[in-house]
């Protein structure tokens, strides 16, 4: 399968070593790629077109050119904590999906694939259980409602234009060797704490849902590889141990020590 | 301490991608260290 992802960051590097290590042809979208990263990462010198999604005439050309049979569409400003500007946040985040989901329907493709997120959920009871049904809300935050705005625009791309849509709600990501936002920074912190030999706290991590940037990856590609007669959303998350504590602590030497 | 958080059911992704993650936080953690050291 041929598949053009855009953002060749954490996730989209990672996502690429998955599928270019399945047999799949991959390519990248991407503003500004570091082409060590992504070697370091894949294993490979993937082809990468630079170019800015906010620009639906460069997103058209790059289908033109890959003629993908599946977009992941991963590049995006991520968590409020990066967002300083509302209008630039749903540029980046909100018209760009626009622009990917018409660039698609411009070109043919027929499959996308879209980074949605866990923080959409508005439950609160640690009790509580949230499936795909559970009631979300963007809360007043723009990265959130750019991600739901995303979920409703590509929902009527699919139906109006019978694009098969995956929405991937993740949980925080973490991962080698660059987080760029959301609750995965702080677990990023805690491994470089540990490898500067200080003691890690975990009792932040393990109050919400995390997922390995590996895992993530492999579940984003059978998202790609599977098909979709409908659109779909899912969850991808790791599994949280249910009662696991709240506070842990765990040395440098645990983590450096260990396979 | 921050106030836990409900957790995600991963059951529809497992039935229909048959999505199966390997890798709980601490053993990600341990990867992520490893591959720093290589």
């Amino acid at each position: 399968m041929r598949v053009l992802i855009t953002g060749a960051g954490l996730i989209g590097t990672h996502t690429a070593k998955e599928l270019a290590d399945r047999g799949d042809e991959v390519m990248f979208f991407d503003f500004a790629p570091r082409p060590d990263y992504i070697r370091r990462v894949t294993g490979r010198d993937l082809t990468v077109i630079r170019g800015d999604i906010r620009d639906l005439a460069a997103l058209v050309d790059a289908f033109q050119q890959v003629r993908p049979e599946c977009v992941i569409h991963l590049a995006a400003s991520v968590g409020e904590a990066n967002i300083d500007n509302v209008y630039a946040g749903f540029q980046v985040n909100l018209v760009a999906t626009i622009n990917v989901a018409e660039a698609a329907r411009l070109t043919g493709v027929r499959r996308l694939v879209h980074a949605s997120t866990q923080a959409l959920y508005v439950g609160e009871d640690p009790n509580e259980l949230l499936g795909e049904d559970s009631p979300i809300d963007c809360r007043e935050r723009v990265y959130n409602a750019s991600k739901l705005g995303c979920e409703h625009v590509l929902r009527t791309y699919a139906a109006k234009h019978k694009l098969e849509l995956a929405l991937l709600r993740f949980a925080g990501v973490f991962g080698y060797y660059s987080v760029a936002g959301g609750p995965g920074v702080a677990v990023q912190q805690a491994v470089w704490d540990a490898m500067a030999g200080k003691a890690v706290t975990l009792n932040v991590y393990e109050s919400v849902d995390f997922i390995y940037a590996k895992d993530l990856a492999n579940g984003i590609a059978l998202a790609c590889i599977h098909r979709l007669w409908r659109t779909k959303s899912l969850i991808l998350a790791a599994v949280r141990s249910p009662g696991s504590k709240t506070s842990k602590q765990r040395s440098a030497k645990s983590f450096r020590g260990s396979k | 301490m921050t106030p836990a958080r409900p957790r995600m059911d991963i059951t529809r992704a497992r039935t229909e991608l048959r999505f199966n993650p390997e890798y709980k936080l601490e053993a990600g953690m341990r990867d992520y260290v490893a591959q720093l050291q290589r």
